[in-house]
């Protein structure tokens, strides 16, 4: 303890640490995977919305003549079976990965972070139906589970979101409740009680922003995990055959595998890409948020 | 009406999962706080008294419940209130300061955004409103460049600091009754000096009363007017600091007292109350003190000595008076 005592009540303690997001543009610095994966996911996303002016062809015109030609000067990936330019299929192919990324895995976060605090901060009957319904989809093999969703309801981009939320919730959820038990447990959160701080504002306004990096790193990483859950349902035959996703596109191409390996190549490894740049965000994310994962 | 506070007879228990008795934590406890007072609650650990504040302010963990008893405020028994009710009061009428200040405030909101938060939970001004007066009670605790502290999180600042901002915050609605949980534990002692000043400060101010809950009985003379101890649940002795620092009459109490550390001749070890506090559902028969007790007789161990007025309102539980 220092002598000076007005020092160190004023000025010396106070720590240059800012809080997460200081620690994660510091993160940035050293970790060069999570920037390149950054990089990356902004490339993507930026390919995603100006698609009609980076392709010069339109991913659905038929083109019978030049089918299933190797790259070219005129088709820098190819073309399809059914004369389709590659690389415009690529290129509009990442609204539809990204779309499929982002959306069931917003869905199933906002789901999984509202049940899991429920489950967390009423406990008692409703803890134990929401947490059992989350064993129950826990212990289904998901592949099985969300071909069986695909199958019911049919084929098409929206009933894939529902599949792929119906997956995703349940880990969430469960990772939301073990946050939200241990943190109302804290004194912070007496304090607050003891401040007269309403049930709904405690769960919302401090229980949540602390759960917030737990559920930025989740979030990242179920992105990933939902553009592979496509691609193998594409591949499979149940997902949307009208989309041009990259899962179809290897799923059609798989016939001409040796004598066109272009088919599969291109958006196999637009796949590959997009989900690593995410994992590599994600882990990044992870290691920076980790101070305040335990916390 | 005289006390702010008035706690007649509390009955606090817990339950335990497997067992169908519940633990009684606090057994019959009568303690008030008069208006504009300070009093001293001590004992030591396990001994009821984070229980007893915590049902005044009705934040009692999920397995507790009071059993029986009165918990006035100002004369209106706040165990009569519905839950909505009770939350008005706290933070309002009532405000309470905790021991760990390192944790009482909630990491990822800033300061500003707490203590606003708290002001706005209990009156309807506006968000700048609010601020303002944030920034005031900031300003009024001692916190230096208040304004520029608003927008700092909790680990930007240092523990004393913290403790500064429990405490503006809890005085920030001009409570009736401020309940302090060992406020200064956590801290080092040049730290504690000025909170207790800055405590004593504010209430002479404001004419708020406070509930002083320690096991430093330093702090209770430097700060309190009258002091209950608590052994096991219980009240055993009650009575003005003066009266109580020259003249204690229960053995506990005076093994506290000798246990005070201060200018011992060098080489005299500090001295120890013997034994440990009695389990909650082994509780002794008699006197509750009685197997740590040097004084204890036959009749200490199987009969129990009441909470009787040995002169002048000064209140002891024990037979030898
Ligand atoms: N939620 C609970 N469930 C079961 N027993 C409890 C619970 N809370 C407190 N107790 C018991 O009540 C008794 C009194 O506890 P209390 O926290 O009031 O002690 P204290 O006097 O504040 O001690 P300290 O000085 O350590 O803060 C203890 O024996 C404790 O084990
Ligand atoms: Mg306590």
């Amino acid at each position: 303890m220092s002598n000076n005592k007005d020092a160190r009540l004023f000025d010396a303690e106070i720590q240059p640490n800012d809080g997460p997001l200081a620690s994660i543009l510091h993160m940035f610095r050293v970790n060069h995977a999570a920037l390149l994966g950054l990089i990356l996911i902004l490339l993507i996303i930026l390919m995603a919305i100006f698609a009609p002016f980076i392709a010069r062809y339109d991913p659905n015109q038929l083109n019978l003549i030049e089918m299933r030609k190797p790259p070219s000067p005129a088709h820098w990936f190819g073309t399809d079976d059914m004369g389709r330019d590659v690389f415009a299929r690529v290129v509009y192919g990442s609204r539809t990965s990204l779309l499929i990324g982002f959306v069931p895995s917003l869905i199933s976060l906002i789901l999984g972070t509202v049940l899991g605090l429920l489950a967390g901060y009423v406990g008692g009957r409703v803890d134990d139906l929401i947490m059992r319904l989350a064993d129950v989809v826990l212990a289904f093999p998901s592949l099985l589970l969300a071909m069986v969703v695909m199958y019911t309801l049919g084929s098409s981009i929206l009933n894939m979101f529902i599949a792929l939320s119906i997956i995703n919730w349940a880990g969430t959820a469960r990772v939301v409740r073990a946050q939200t038990l241990s943190i109302k447990e804290t004194e912070f959160v007496e304090a607050a009680r003891s401040m007269g701080v309403s049930r709904l504002s405690i769960v919302f306004k401090h229980i949540l922003p602390n759960c917030l990096p737990n559920l930025i790193v989740l979030f990242t990483l179920d992105i990933p995990g939902a553009i592979m859950w496509e691609s193998s349902m594409s591949f499979l035959g149940v997902g949307d055959p009208n989309a041009a996703s990259w899962g179809l596109m290897v799923s059609q191409g798989k016939s001409y595998a040796y004598m066109c390996p272009w088919l599969i190549l291109a958006p196999g490894i637009a796949i590959l890409v997009t989900v690593m740049a995410f994992n590599f965000l994600g882990d990044g994310l992870r290691d920076a948020m980790d101070p305040y994962l335990k916390s | 009406m005289n006390n702010i506070l008035e706690i007649r007879d509390l009955i606090v228990s817990f339950a335990s999962d497997g067992r169908k008795e519940r633990a009684v934590a606090v057994n019959g406890v009568s303690l008030s706080v008069p208006k504009g007072g300070i009093v001293g609650l001590v004992g030591e650990s396990g001994c009821g008294k984070s229980v007893t504040s915590l049902s005044v302010m009705g934040l009692l963990a999920d397995n507790g419940r009071v059993d029986s008893g009165e918990i006035l405020l100002d004369g209106e028994d706040l165990l009569k209130l519905s839950d909505r009710q009770r939350r008005d009061i706290r933070g309002n009428r009532i405000s309470m300061i905790f021991q760990e200040p390192m944790t009482s405030l909630n990491p990822v909101l800033t300061i500003g955004h707490q203590v606003t938060e708290a002001i706005r939970r209990h009156s309807d001004m506006d968000k700048a409103a609010a601020r303002a007066r944030a920034i005031e009670m900031l300003d009024k605790v001692g916190i230096p460049e208040p304004e520029k502290r608003m927008g700092n999180f909790p680990h930007q600042l240092s523990g004393g600091m913290r403790q500064r901002v429990m405490i503006g915050m809890g005085m920030a609605m001009a409570p009736e009754l401020l309940i302090a949980d060992e406020p200064t534990t956590a801290l080092d002692v040049s730290i504690e000096a000025q909170i207790l000043r800055l405590m004593r400060d504010l209430q002479r101010a404001g004419g708020t009363s406070i509930l002083m809950i320690t096991h430093n009985l330093g702090v209770v003379a430097e700060l309190c007017d009258e002091v209950y101890v608590m052994y096991a649940g219980e009240v055993v002795e009650h009575a003005d600091v003066y009266t109580l620092f020259r003249e204690c009459a229960h053995p506990y109490t005076r093994g506290l007292m000798a246990s005070l550390p201060r200018m011992t001749p060098k080489g005299k070890r500090l001295y120890n109350i013997p034994g440990t506090v009695p389990n909650l559902r082994a509780m002794p028969q008699g006197c509750r003190f009685a197997p740590r007790c040097e004084y204890a007789t036959e009749h200490c161990h199987s009969e129990k000595p009441a909470l009787k007025d040995i002169g002048g309102g000064h209140l002891c539980r024990c037979f030898r008076g």
